[in-house]
C-alpha cells in the first residue's frame, strides 16, 4: 500500500474513532440543551413539524423570522435526520457527526495538497482534539459547521485553479451562500484567502472579475433566502455582539486573559508549547528550496496568513469574551503545526512518534472528556494556565447531572390550565443552565403543547421593565425556581429574580402560589398561577348584578348576562364574565375574546369556562357563575371586547361575536 | 397503414386517452368535494392505519416506522395504508390526499390498459378498453373509495402488460417487473396470485414449448417478489392465510354470504353494467360467428385472467363484487378487442365503440354527481353496490364526540378503551378510530364484538377491555343498521339505563336533530372521608407527602371487582400525583390503570393536611377463579417519570412500588 493509500486508512480509522467517541459522550451526558442550542433545536422542530404537517407558509415563516437575528441553516440541517430517526436530540447531533467527517475529509485534502498526506492526517488529529473544537462537536452550535464550510470552502478556493474552473466557482458561490446561512460571520474568515487568490488571478491574467461575480451573485442569491428579510437586524446584532453592548453582557477581561483563555479552552496548552517550539525549529530546519518550491511555499504562506490574521484582529479589537467565534481558525494552526512536525521529523517513522507525543496529552483529555470511566476530576495547573481538568471551556466531562424531569413543568402546567387554541405565556423567572426558558420552550415544542415561554428579560436590571413586558404578553403563569445556591446562578442573566419573587411573596402580582415541581430534592420549580377567581351562585341565589348588564344567548344554550369592568391599578384591569344556562346544557364551552382599541387588537385570550373546573354540562338550570380574568390594558383611547364561544364542535359553528365596551 | 399515418393514430389514441383521464379525474375531483360522507369501516381503518404509519415515520423516525409497518393489520397486507404517505408529507394528513392515491391509480390503469389493449389487440381498442372499464359501477365506485381492490385492479393489469411485454418470460428487465409488481401485489392484497396465476400459466406454458422458460427467469420473478412481500407476510403468515381463507370460504365469508345467482346478478347489475354484459355476449356470439376470434395465445390469456378467479369466487362462500374488480378489465379488454375485430373501418370503429359506451357513461354521470342528476337521468336505483351519487349526509361533526370525551376527564398515560354501541355507516368505532388519529387523545375505540349476538358475552368484552367510556347512540334510521353488526345494542342499552353495568351517563350530544349520544363513564368514585377503615390497612409514606392508608377489595358481580384506596397527607403537599395500578392473577394481567388522584377534581395540593380521600375503581376479575389478584401501586408526580419513592416502612421501598395481595 502506497503511503498516500495508508493516510487515507488512518483517516477513515481516525474518523471513526472520533464519531464513536462524540457517541460515547452523548450517551453518557445528561445535560439537557439551554440557551441558544435550545433555540436552535426548538427551531428546527418548528421547521419539521411545518414540514411533516405540510404547513410550507409555517416553514417559510419560522424559516424567516423564527432565529430572530441569527442565521437559520443550523436549524434545518437537522431535518433529514429526524425523519431518519425522530424529531429528538440525539438525532439532532448527527448533524455535527456528518460535519465532523466534511471537516476531516476537507482538512486531509487541503493539507495534503498543500503540504503532504502525511500532515493532513496529523492536521486531523490535532484539530479535531482541540478543546474547543471538540466541545463544538458535542454541543448544538453554530461554530462547529462554520468552521467545517469554512474549511471546505478554503478547499474548493484552492482546487479553483485561481478561480479558473467555473464548476468550483459555482461551488465556491454555493458554499459562501449556506456559511452565511449558518453565520453572518461566514465571509470573515474567507475574505482574506479569497482576496489573496483573487489577486493572484488577476496577476496571472485568468478571468478573475466573471470568477469572482460568479461566486458573489450564486452566494448571494442563496443567502438572500434569509437575509432578504432580516438584513438590518443580523448586522445590528452581530454589531451590538461582538462590540456594542450584548459582547459586554459575557463580562469584559485584559487581552492577556483572553489570549490565556484561547490557550486553555481553544487549543490546549500542549499544541501551544509544541507549536512555540516547533513551528521556529522548521523554519530553521528547512533546507534551502528551489525557486518553484519557494514561489509555492509563499503563496501556501500567504494564503494561511490571509485565513488566520485578519478574523483574529477582528476578534481581538471587540468586547466579546467567548472563543468560540475562533473556531474557524483553528484548522490553520491544526495545519502549520502539521507541517512543522512533518518538516522536523521528515521520516515517516519519526513524524509518526513526534506526531503522537504532541498529541498524546491532548489524546489524554479528549479521552478523559469523551467517557466517565476515563475521566480526570482534578484540575492540572501551571500557574494561570490549564493542561487538564473536567472541564476545559466547552469541552468537558460527559455530565450525570441535568436530567432532572423537566417535562413534568409542563405536564404539571397543562395539568393545571391546559394551554387553549390561542398561545399561552408562562414566564420563566430563572436562567440556569438546566432551567431556563430556552429549554422550557424546546421541550414544549417536542411535546407540541401551546405554551410560550419566555424569561423575565435578556439580562433584564428592572424589576418594573420586566413587568410591564411579562404583562403585555397575557402570561398565566409565572414560574420561578427555589433551591438553587447563588453561585449556580450566572449573574448577570439573575438579577431581578429575588425582587420579582418578593413581590409574588408580597402579592403585588396578580399571581398566586398553585403547584410546585421538585425537581431534585433541593430544587424545586414553583408555580404561580394568575388570578381567575369564579364564584358560583346556586339557581334563584341572589347576587350583585353586573354593573354592565348585557343579555346575550350564544349558540348552544349558554347565556352571558352581564360584565363588570374594573381598574385594579396600573396598567391592569379585571374583567368580569357572568354566565348562566337557562336549560341543561350538554357541552363544555371555550370562552374567545379579542381585546381592541379601536381597529387594533391588543390581546387575544381563549379559555374555557371556569377554565374548565366547573364544566358547563355539570351546571344546575339557572346557575350563575362570575368569572373574573385580569387583562393588561393601558388606559388610553376607547377600549372593546369582542366574545364568543366554542363548543366541541367547529369552531365556526359558533356565531355570534358579542361586543363589550370596556368603560369605567 | 405507413409510417407516418401510424404515428399519427397513436398520437391521436395517446390524445384521446390523455383526454378520457382527464375527464375521469376532474369527475373524480368534483365527487370528493360533493361527497360528505365520513370514510367507515374498513376504509376507516386503512385511512387510520396511514396516519399512525405517518406519525411514526414522522415522530420516531424509520425504524419506528418500519416495525410498525411490520406489525400492521395482521389479517389484511398493508401496501395500500403506505401508499398515502409522501401526499401526506407533500400535501398534509387531509382526507383528501390519501384519496390521491386513487387519482394515481385511475391515471396508471389507463394507462397500463392502453398499453395491453394495443399490444393485443389496436390502439383503438386500448383507448376504449380503458373507458369500458372505468365506466362500469364497481371500477368507478370503488376508485372513490379508499379501498386495495382498486390499486389491486391496477397492479394486476400491470402485471398483465409485464407478462405480455415479456416475449414469454425471455426479457429479464420484464420478469423483473413481474416480481416487483407480484411482491406489491402481495402487499396490496393477499388474493394478488388468484388473478395473475392463470395467465402466468398460459406464458409459462407457452414459454416451456417454445424452449424459453428458464429457472433464471422464474427466479427473475420469484426473488423480488419474494423479498418484497417477506416485508411483511412472515409475521402474520398464519394469521393472513387463515383469515382470507375464512373470509372466502368460512364462517366471515358466510356472512356475506347469498345465493350464486344472486351473486351473478349483481355482478351484472352492480359490477359491469347489463349493457355492458349484453354488449360482451352479442360481440362474443358475433365474432364465433363471423371467425373473426382474437389469436388463440390472447385467447387463453384473457380466458385464465377471467375464468381462474370467476370460478375460486363463485365457490366460495363469500359474496362480496368488490373482488371481482381485477377480472373487469379483461373484460373491457375483450369486449373493446371484439368491436375492434368485428368493426375493421377506423371510422366506424370509432363511432361503434363511442356508442357502446353512450349508456354506461349516462350512468356513470348519474352516480357521479349531486343528487338532482340520478333522477334526473331516469335511474331510479339510490346506488348502484359501491356506486352512488356524492351523499350530502353524514358529516355530523363527530369528532365533537372526540372532544367531549376529551374534556369529560383527565387524559390518562396509556390509551384507555372506549366502546361505541352501534355499528352504523355514519357512527361506529373504526370511524373514531380514524378521527382519533387526527386528534391522537388517548383512547382505543372498539365496537360491542364483532356481528356480537350475545349480549352476555359483549359485557364481558366491555369489563375485558377495561372500558373507561361507552359511547350510545340514539334516533339511528332502524333500517340503516345492519342487523348482523347491531344484535346486542338495544340489550348493552338497557342494562346502562338499568345501572347494572358500573357507568353512569356523564353527557349527552345531539348529533343531528334526531340523533343523540350518551356518553356513558366508567364508575371511579372518589370521597372525603373522616376515618379510614380499610380491609387492608397499610401505612406507606412516599417521598412527596402523601401517605397510603390501606385498601379495600369487594367483588361487584361475577365480573367486576371494586377496588377502594386510601390516601392521605399528613403535611403540606405541593405536587399532583398520578397514580399507577396494575392487576395480575397467576401472572396474567388483568388491568392496567393510570390516573390523577380524585381523577384529577381535588389534586393533592389543595388537601388541607389531615384530609383523607378514598378513592375507588372497578376492575374486571371474573369470579371464576380462586387465586387472588395481586396489584402493585406505584405514584408518579405530575403523571411522569419514575415512581415517587417509598420513604417509609423500608420493606416496601423495593423499587418504589406498593405490591399488594388482594383476596376477596
Amino acid at each position: 500500500m502506497t503511503r498516500d493509500g495508508i493516510c487515507w486508512l488512518a483517516l477513515a480509522g481516525l474518523t471513526l474513532a472520533q464519531l464513536v467517541a462524540n457517541q460515547s459522550f452523548v450517551r453518557h451526558d445528561h445535560r439537557p440543551p439551554a440557551y441558544d442550542e435550545a433555540w436552535y433545536l426548538e427551531t428546527s422542530l418548528e421547521l419539521y413539524h411545518s414540514v411533516v404537517d405540510s404547513d410550507w407558509p409555517r416553514f417559510w415563516y419560522h424559516y424567516k423570522y423564527t432565529l430572530g437575528p441569527k442565521a437559520p441553516l443550523i436549524a434545518v440541517l437537522p431535518l433529514p435526520f429526524y425523519l431518519l430517526f425522530g424529531p429528538h436530540y440525539k438525532p439532532a447531533l448527527l448533524v455535527n457527526s456528518s460535519l465532523l467527517v466534511v471537516s476531516n475529509l476537507f482538512l486531509f485534502l487541503l493539507a495534503r495538497r498543500l503540504y503532504s498526506a502525511s500532515a493532513g492526517l496529523l492536521a486531523v488529529l490535532f484539530y479535531q482534539t482541540m478543546p474547543l473544537v471538540y466541545g463544538l462537536s458535542r454541543t448544538y452550535l453554530t461554530e462547529y459547521g462554520l468552521a467545517a464550510l469554512v474549511l471546505t470552502w478554503i478547499y474548493f478556493l484552492v482546487d479553483s485553479e485561481r478561480l479558473t474552473r467555473n464548476g468550483i466557482n459555482l461551488l465556491l458561490g454555493l458554499l459562501l451562500g449556506l456559511g452565511l446561512l449558518v453565520k453572518v460571520l461566514f465571509p470573515a474568515f474567507i475574505a482574506g484567502p479569497l482576496l489573496v487568490v483573487w489577486w493572484q488571478a488577476r496577476r496571472s491574467g485568468s478571468g478573475a472579475v466573471t470568477a469572482l461575480a460568479t461566486i458573489l451573485v450564486t452566494g448571494l442569491v442563496v443567502a438572500s433566502t434569509w437575509y432578504a428579510s432580516n438584513l438590518g437586524s443580523v448586522v445590528q446584532f452581530a454589531w451590538d455582539n461582538a462590540y456594542g453592548e450584548i459582547a459586554a453582557g459575557y463580562g469584559t477581561a485584559s487581552p492577556l486573559d483572553r489570549a490565556v483563555r484561547f490557550l486553555n479552552e481553544g487549543t490546549s496548552l500542549a499544541y501551544a508549547v509544541a507549536f512555540a517550539a516547533l513551528v521556529p525549529l522548521s523554519m530553521l530546519w528547512r533546507c534551502r528550496p528551489s525557486p518553484l518550491a519557494a514561489q509555492a511555499a509563499h503563496r501556501r504562506r500567504l494564503l494561511l496568513l490571509a485565513w488566520f490574521l485578519p478574523p483574529l484582529a477582528a476578534i481581538a479589537v471587540g468586547r466579546n469574551l467567548e472563543i468560540r467565534f475562533l473556531a474557524p481558525l483553528l484548522p490553520v494552526l491544526a495545519l502549520w503545526l502539521a507541517a512543522a512536525v512533518v518538516g522536523v521529523a521528515a521520516q515517516p517513522a519519526a513524524v509518526a512518534v513526534l506526531g503522537l507525543a504532541v498529541a498524546a496529552l491532548p489524546l489524554r483529555v479528549y479521552a478523559g472528556h469523551s467517557h466517565p470511566a476515563l475521566a480526570s476530576r482534578t484540575e492540572v495547573r501551571l500557574g494561570a494556565f490549564v493542561l487538564s481538568g473536567p472541564r476545559l471551556g466547552l469541552a468537558r466531562v460527559p455530565d450525570g447531572e441535568g436530567d432532572w424531569g423537566q417535562q413534568r413543568i409542563l405536564e404539571a402546567l397543562e395539568r393545571l390550565n391546559p394551554a387553549g387554541l390561542t398561545p399561552r405565556y408562562a414566564i420563566v423567572g430563572v436562567e440556569h443552565p438546566f432551567l431556563n426558558a430556552n429549554l422550557l420552550r424546546y421541550l414544549n415544542i417536542s411535546s407540541r403543547y401551546n405554551w410560550r415561554f419566555t424569561s423575565l428579560g435578556y439580562a433584564e436590571t428592572s424589576a418594573d421593565r420586566a413587568l410591564e413586558r411579562l404583562y403585555t404578553l397575557d402570561p398565566y403563569f409565572v414560574i420561578v425556581a427555589e433551591g438553587f445556591h447563588e453561585h449556580d446562578l450566572p449573574p448577570f442573566l439573575n438579577r431581578i429574580n429575588a425582587d420579582i419573587q418578593a413581590r409574588l411573596d408580597h402579592s403585588e402580582l396578580p399571581f398566586h402560589l398553585r403547584a410546585k415541581v421538585r425537581l431534585t430534592p433541593e430544587v424545586s420549580a414553583v408555580l404561580y398561577e394568575r388570578e381567575a377567581p369564579r364564584t358560583s351562585f346556586a339557581p334563584g341565589a341572589s347576587f350583585e348584578p353586573p354593573s354592565h348588564p348585557q343579555v346575550a344567548d350564544f349558540p348552544g344554550g349558554v347565556r352571558l348576562l352581564g360584565y363588570d369592568w374594573k381598574r385594579r391599578g396600573g396598567q391592569l384591569a379585571d374583567l368580569s364574565y357572568y354566565w348562566t344556562v337557562p336549560r341543561a346544557v350538554p357541552e363544555d364551552y371555550r370562552v374567545h375574546v379579542e381585546f381592541t382599541r379601536g381597529s387594533e387588537v391588543f390581546l387575544r385570550q381563549d379559555h374555557l369556562i371556569t377554565s374548565g373546573r366547573h364544566p358547563v354540562f355539570e351546571w344546575r338550570t339557572g346557575e350563575v357563575v362570575k368569572q373574573t380574568m385580569t387583562v393588561y390594558a393601558p388606559a388610553e383611547g376607547a377600549l372593546e371586547a369582542r366574545v364568543w364561544l366554542t363548543g366541541w364542535s367547529r369552531p365556526e359553528a359558533q356565531a355570534p361575536v358579542v361586543r363589550l365596551r370596556l368603560d369605567e | 397503414m405507413n409510417g407516418r399515418a401510424a404515428q399519427t393514430s397513436s398520437a391521436a389514441s395517446w390524445a384521446l386517452l390523455a383526454l378520457v383521464t382527464l375527464a375521469l379525474l376532474l369527475v373524480a375531483r368534483s365527487y370528493y368535494l360533493h361527497d360528505r360522507r365520513p370514510p367507515t369501516f374498513d376504509d376507516a381503518w386503512f385511512l387510520e392505519t396511514s396516519l399512525n404509519l405517518y406519525h411514526r415515520l414522522t415522530e420516531n423516525g424509520l425504524g419506528e416506522f418500519v416495525s410498525a409497518y411490520a406489525g400492521s393489520f395482521r389479517t389484511k397486507a398493508p401496501l395500500i395504508s403506505v401508499l398515502p404517505l409522501p401526499f401526506y408529507l407533500l400535501l398534509g394528513t387531509r382526507p383528501q390526499s390519501a384519496i390521491l392515491v386513487n387519482l394515481a391509480f385511475i391515471v396508471i390503469t389507463n394507462i397500463y390498459l392502453f398499453l395491453l389493449a394495443r399490444r393485443l389487440f389496436s390502439a383503438a381498442a386500448g383507448v376504449a378498453a380503458a373507458l369500458f372499464y372505468q365506466t362500469m359501477p364497481l371500477a368507478y365506485g370503488l376508485s372513490r373509495i379508499f379501498l386495495a381492490d382498486y390499486g389491486l385492479a391496477c397492479l394486476t393489469v400491470m402485471f398483465l402488460y409485464h407478462l405480455v411485454g415479456s416475449e414469454r418470460l425471455s426479457r429479464t428487465s420484464s420478469n423483473v417487473a413481474l416480481g416487483v409488481i407480484a411482491g406489491l401485489g402481495l402487499l396490496m392484497k393477499v388474493l394478488f396470485p388468484l388473478y395473475v396465476a392463470g395467465p402466468l400459466l398460459v406464458v409459462s406454458w407457452q414459454a416451456s414449448r417454445s424452449g424459453s422458460l428458464s429457472w433464471r427467469a422464474l427466479a427473475g420473478i420469484a426473488v423480488p417478489a419474494t423479498l418484497l412481500a417477506a416485508t411483511w407476510y412472515p409475521f402474520h403468515l398464519t394469521e393472513v392465510f387463515l383469515y382470507a381463507w375464512q373470509a372466502g370460504y368460512g364462517e366471515i365469508g358466510g356472512q356475506y354470504g347469498g345465493g350464486l345467482a344472486v351473486w351473478l346478478a349483481q355482478v351484472v347489475q352492480q359490477g359491469v353494467t347489463p349493457y355492458y354484459a349484453a354488449a360482451l355476449l352479442i360481440c362474443g356470439l358475433a365474432a364465433l360467428v363471423s371467425g373473426q376470434r382474437p389469436a388463440s395465445g390472447v385467447v387463453w390469456l384473457l380466458l385464465g385472467w377471467i375464468v381462474l378467479p370467476l370460478a375460486a369466487l363463485a365457490a366460495g362462500r363469500n359474496r362480496e363484487i368488490r373482488f371481482l374488480l381485477p377480472v373487469l378489465p379483461a373484460l373491457a379488454i375483450v369486449l373493446a378487442g371484439l368491436v375492434c375485430r368485428l368493426v375493421r373501418r377506423p371510422a366506424l370503429q370509432a363511432v361503434a365503440l363511442a356508442a357502446l359506451a353512450f349508456y354506461p357513461l349516462r350512468i356513470y354521470a348519474a352516480y357521479s354527481f349531486p343528487e338532482p342528476l340520478r333522477a334526473r337521468l331516469g335511474f331510479s336505483d339510490t346506488d348502484l353496490g359501491w356506486a352512488r351519487p356524492p351523499d350530502q349526509r353524514g358529516d355530523w361533526d363527530q369528532r365533537r364526540v372526540l372532544e367531549a370525551l376529551e374534556h369529560l376527564g383527565l387524559p390518562s398515560l396509556r390509551a384507555r378503551y372506549v366502546v361505541i354501541g352501534a355499528e352504523h355507516p355514519f357512527f361506529n368505532a373504526n370511524l373514531f378510530q380514524y378521527l382519533n388519529a387526527y386528534t391522537r387523545y388517548p383512547f382505543v375505540f372498539s365496537s360491542l364484538g364483532y356481528a356480537e349476538s350475545s349480549a352476555e358475552r359483549a359485557v364481558e368484552r366491555i369489563y375485558r377491555l377495561d372500558t373507561r367510556y361507552l359511547v350510545m347512540p340514539d334516533g339511528l334510521p332502524r333500517h340503516e343498521l345492519a342487523p348482523l353488526f347491531n344484535q346486542v345494542n338495544d340489550e348493552i342499552q338497557a342494562q346502562l339505563d338499568r345501572s347494572v353495568l358500573g357507568f353512569h351517563l356523564r353527557t349527552t350530544i345531539a348529533l343531528t336533530p334526531e340523533v343523540h349520544v350518551g356518553i356513558w363513564e366508567r364508575d371511579a368514585g372518589w370521597e372525603q372521608v373522616a376515618a379510614a377503615t380499610p380491609t387492608q390497612p397499610l401505612a406507606v409514606d412516599f417521598a412527596g407527602g402523601l401517605r397510603l392508608l390501606g385498601c379495600d377489595w369487594k367483588r361487584r358481580n361475577p365480573h367486576l371487582c371494586e377496588f377502594s384506596y386510601y390516601l392521605t397527607a399528613p403535611g403540606r403537599v405541593v405536587e399532583d400525583y398520578r397514580v399507577n395500578l396494575e392487576f395480575r392473577r397467576r401472572g396474567e394481567m388483568l388491568a392496567v390503570q393510570d390516573q390523577y388522584v380524585t381523577g384529577g377534581a381535588h389534586p393533592p395540593f389543595e388537601w388541607s393536611p389531615g384530609e383523607i380521600v378514598k378513592q375507588t375503581i372497578t376492575v374486571w376479575a371474573p369470579a371464576a377463579s380462586h387465586d387472588p389478584v395481586e396489584a402493585r401501586l406505584w405514584l408518579t408526580s405530575w403523571g411522569l417519570g419514575d415512581p415517587q419513592p417509598v420513604v417509609s416502612p423500608v420493606s416496601f421501598a423495593r423499587d418504589d412500588v406498593v405490591a399488594l395481595r388482594l383476596a376477596e
